[in-house]
């Protein structure tokens, strides 16, 4: 499991904020926390690195986002164990 | 799920939320909030991970993550409160920093290639291979670094070729990327480096990005300026760019220039500022004097030019009306006169910056010199938020290349191997006999390169090249010249130090396992003069080992065989270091290099005096150890504190201004504490579009690799999000050649071809007659097809501009 905690700072425009915020909902894995001015604390769970930054990718091209950052990510060692042969 | 495995993930996911909403609070949201710390700075609690601070890997923005460790692995990475870069925040790339050290491609034993494939050999013998080799003809020797060697790698580096074996072959990738600026800042204000910071983002009013996709390549630092935007802030992003870029998405205006044409548009800048009569009078007749490039027009240009007056350089700039200039630009008359009517209000305070744009220019150096021109000309320079900044895309390209002097004319400190006077001061400092550093310049990168990759009895006399931290099989221009043509000559040998196998390994006779970020100590110096400390914090895979020991403990062997140079001048080695109690450690070993030394400390503590011959004086390394990084110059204030300095060469911040003088350039080429304000005039590009190659063509970064792809490629996840490079087509063009996303095209040019699957206007949008193609993928060389043009003075290629085809292939 690979978990990020995010900043997404969302429109000025409350309707399109609150449309963006559903759609984000609805990918499911997405928790939303604390909300500051236009900047909305949450936690993604994807099952790793590359499935965080697709979900990411995807977010920042959500009508109504202005950006998502990134501020924590922890990954389950599983996901990195890797045997070291060379080439 | 087990109730533990439960319990463990909500553990995680709150400590993740907890660690968001730390963030939060510290973002002003409205204009009202004043600028504070973010909150909560404690470090996430996760059971049995360990915290430590580190730089990111990655670019040059300086980034402060503090990564967590268990069990002898990173598990956890967290942007970094107290980082006042970063504020917390991390780009995309925070994803991957972690998993970069643990691709399943990880180099981990030395290797030679005998009868044409690689075998593992013990470092013991691979120390001797290149020992052996330098030793026959210590001159026929390259080293070929990076803007990624950290700075005590690239110091000990540098003296080991100018100290040690009185050569001056040693250049860094770095030259590919900011050499111009190098240039830029040198012949504008007699010294390198910025004087500003990344401050100027949250007091400007107007921010223009001169060829550079900001967003995109420098994100947190973007986004700390479009969060200004949202709480309200009245501020200007202005795009001036050949390409839409996800930058262009957010800026109020979007300049789509022609190549080349920004020394224009620079020029045209100059033209209004006067013919408004804004040119900042007093600040330009107190601190700065106009220069022109030749003796006379039609001369060739040169670096340091010649003086000239404000009535001659008004002349040189008459013709650059915006009328004139919107012909050949692709501005129209309005948005010239937009440029020129901000840089005449003095009321708004205008933040420029730019990175490879105008620096990857066959003038790159003037492109440099005009962006410095047209804000002193007008003033707007010298309050926070109002004033030029390039910025870097390696870690440490500022640290350890420009700092530590690992250019092939360069010694630390900005010191010069030419100069005499400035080699006997290296000298002294280094302890070697005088004369000891070679006066002649050593080859620059395409020079170097070209020797390499030539036949010894056709004048190619490099004959071996070490090559650390760095992929110039991908990223040198034309690489069938500059890199591919060594496989036609057996009798040069390529050494490699690298963490992952690359396109440089593939030709490489000897490859050498590398540790890589927080598997080793290190420093790096960010584009804002601020230097960075971390330490190693776990193992690196299998037998990798430090750059840095690799070059301390080939200069070992190399003493061992008797090679003089190796000794200072009381037959000590070069890199002798002594423990507390005096004795010597006998760090070439590896078993020692971690031990009763901290090797780190003792190459930065030696560098150290270097940088205050011309008032860059980095901090003492336990003040770096304490800090998140520290802009130089780090001066001790009555109280033993150290203080660093925001802004330069002025009274209010920085130490070293003496006086009442308000202003001073204190190290003015002219010696006159004035800066210069050029003339360079527009060149035309060595190669432009014609009827058989009508297209032009651009390369550049993506967001999801970094550079070379070197690392960012050797992470599977990471590899699948952005799995090869592509090339970005306008749609007119498109609809003339009728090509289509996903058809299979081929791009010629004078120098080579490359199938590429075309994608209509891509991530960014070119305009018509323009293609774009990313350099990360190793399978797909873009630089095979890329010219070797550089600029005169900076010798840095350009990347961004030749002629091209476009040829559809299939559907």
């Amino acid at each position: 499991m690979h978990t990020s905690g995010l900043v997404i700072t969302l429109s000025d425009d409350p309707p399109q904020a609150a449309a963006a915020l559903r759609e984000l909902a609805a990918s499911g894995s997405i928790t939303f926390g604390e909300v500051r001015g236009p900047f909305r604390a949450a936690v993604l769970e994807a099952t790793g690195p590359k499935a965080a930054h697709d979900w990411h990718d995807r977010a920042a091209a959500v009508p109504g986002v202005v950006g998502v950052e990134v501020v924590f990510v922890h990954w389950d060692v599983a996901e990195q164990e890797v045997t070291h042969d060379g080439p | 799920m087990t109730v533990l495995e439960s319990t463990r993930r909500q553990f995680i996911r709150s400590a993740a939320m907890t660690a968001a909403a730390s963030v939060l609070q510290g973002r002003p949201a409205t204009p009202a909030d004043p600028p504070k710390p973010p909150g909560g700075l404690e470090l996430p609690v996760l059971p049995g991970v360990k915290w430590d601070k580190a730089p990111c890997r990655f670019c040059g923005t300086g980034c402060h993550v503090q990564v967590g460790v268990k069990d002898g692995k990173v598990v956890a990475v967290s942007g970094d409160r107290q980082a006042e870069v970063n504020k917390g925040l991390l780009c995309v790339k925070g994803y991957h920093v972690g998993h970069i050290l643990y691709g399943p491609e990880r180099l981990t034993t030395p290797m030679l290639r005998k009868n044409g494939k690689l075998e593992p050999i013990t470092w013991d013998e691979a120390i001797e291979v290149i020992a052996k080799r330098i030793a026959v003809a210590p001159q026929k020797f390259a080293f070929y670094g990076s803007g990624q060697w950290t700075i005590p790698e690239g110091y000990a580096a540098n003296k080991f070729m100018k100290g040690g074996l009185s050569n001056n072959h040693i250049d860094p990738n770095a030259r590919l990327c900011m050499a111009s600026a190098v240039t830029g800042y040198i012949s504008t204000y007699g010294v390198d480096e910025p004087y500003n910071c990344y401050d100027d983002l949250d007091q400007c009013d107007v921010l223009i990005l001169w060829g550079n996709n900001f967003a995109e390549m420098h994100p947190v630092l973007f986004s700390r300026f479009i969060d200004r935007k949202l709480k309200g802030d009245k501020i200007t992003l202005i795009d001036l760019t050949t390409r839409h870029t996800r930058t262009s998405e957010r800026a109020d205006h979007v300049l789509v220039f022609q190549p080349q044409s920004d020394l224009s548009i620079a020029n045209c800048i100059a033209q209004q500022v006067i013919a408004a009569n804004a040119v900042a009078t007093d600040f330009v007749d107190k601190h700065c004097t106009f220069r022109k490039p030749w003796k006379k027009p039609g001369d060739p240009q040169t670096l340091m030019g010649e003086p000239c007056s404000f009535d001659e350089y008004k002349q040189f700039v008459a013709e650059y009306t915006p009328e004139a200039v919107a012909k050949t630009s692709g501005l129209s008359v309005e948005q010239l006169q937009l440029l020129g009517k901000l840089f005449a209000d003095r009321s708004k305070k205008i933040a420029s910056l730019w990175c490879m744009g105008p620096n990857q220019h066959t003038q790159g150096t003037a492109m440099n010199n005009l962006i410095h021109a047209v804000h002193l000309l007008s003033g707007h320079w010298g309050r926070p938020g109002d004033g030029p900044q390039s910025l870097t895309g390696q870690p440490s390209a500022c640290g350890t290349v420009r700092e530590v002097g690992t250019l092939s004319h360069a010694l630390p400190g900005d010191l010069r191997v030419d100069k005499p006077d400035q080699a006997a001061k290296a000298e002294k400092l280094w302890h070697l006999p005088p004369g000891r550093i070679n006066p002649k310049v050593g080859y620059h990168t395409v020079q170097m390169w070209e020797k390499f990759c030539t036949a010894s009895d056709q004048g190619g006399d490099i004959d071996t090249m070490w090559v650390q931290v760095t992929n110039p099989g991908q990223s040198l221009p034309n690489v069938h010249k500059l890199f591919d043509a060594k496989a036609k000559l057996p009798n040069k040998f390529l050494i490699v130090s690298d963490v992952y196998p690359t396109a440089t390994t593939e030709l490489a006779d000897l490859v050498l396992p590398s540790a890589m970020w927080v598997e080793k100590n290190g420093v790096f110096g960010n584009s804002e003069r601020r230097t960075h400390q971390w330490f190693k914090m776990v193992n690196p895979p299998g037998e990798a080992r430090d750059d840095c020991w690799q070059t301390i403990a080939v200069a070992r062997k190399l003493f061992d065989l008797g090679f003089p140079g190796m000794k200072d001048a009381d037959g000590k080695f070069l890199f002798h270091m002594t423990d507390a109690k005096g004795q010597e450690v006998p760090v070439w070993k590896w078993e020692n290099y971690y031990g009763t030394v901290n090797v780190d400390e003792k190459l930065f503590e030696e560098y150290r005096p270097f940088t205050q011959i011309k008032h860059k004086d980095v901090a003492p390394y336990p003040e770096l150890v304490k800090a998140r990084g520290l802009r130089w110059p780090v001066v001790k204030q009555p109280d033993g504190t150290w203080k660093e300095t925001r802004y330069r060469f002025l009274e209010e911040y920085d130490p070293y201004v003496a006086k009442g003088k308000g202003v001073q350039f204190y190290h003015s080429v002219a010696g006159d504490d004035k800066a210069f304000i050029w003339f360079r005039p527009y060149v035309p590009p060595p190669e432009v579009p014609d009827k058989d190659y009508p297209l032009w063509l651009d390369t550049g970064r993506v967001l999801e690799h970094w550079h070379t792809g070197t690392m960012t490629r050797r992470v599977p996840q990471l590899k699948r999000a952005m799995p090869s490079a592509y090339v970005e087509v306008a749609r007119e063009d498109a609809a003339a050649l009728g090509v289509k996303t996903g058809d299979k095209v081929r791009l010629e040019t004078r120098r080579g071809s490359l199938e590429l699957t075309a994608w209509i206007d891509g991530r960014g949008k070119c305009p018509k007659g323009h293609v774009f193609v990313p350099f990360f993928d190793e399978t797909k060389l873009i630089n095979r097809l890329t010219l070797e043009a550089h600029c005169p003075f900076s010798k840095e290629p350009d990347y961004k501009k030749c002629a091209v085809r476009l040829v559809k292939v299939s559907a």
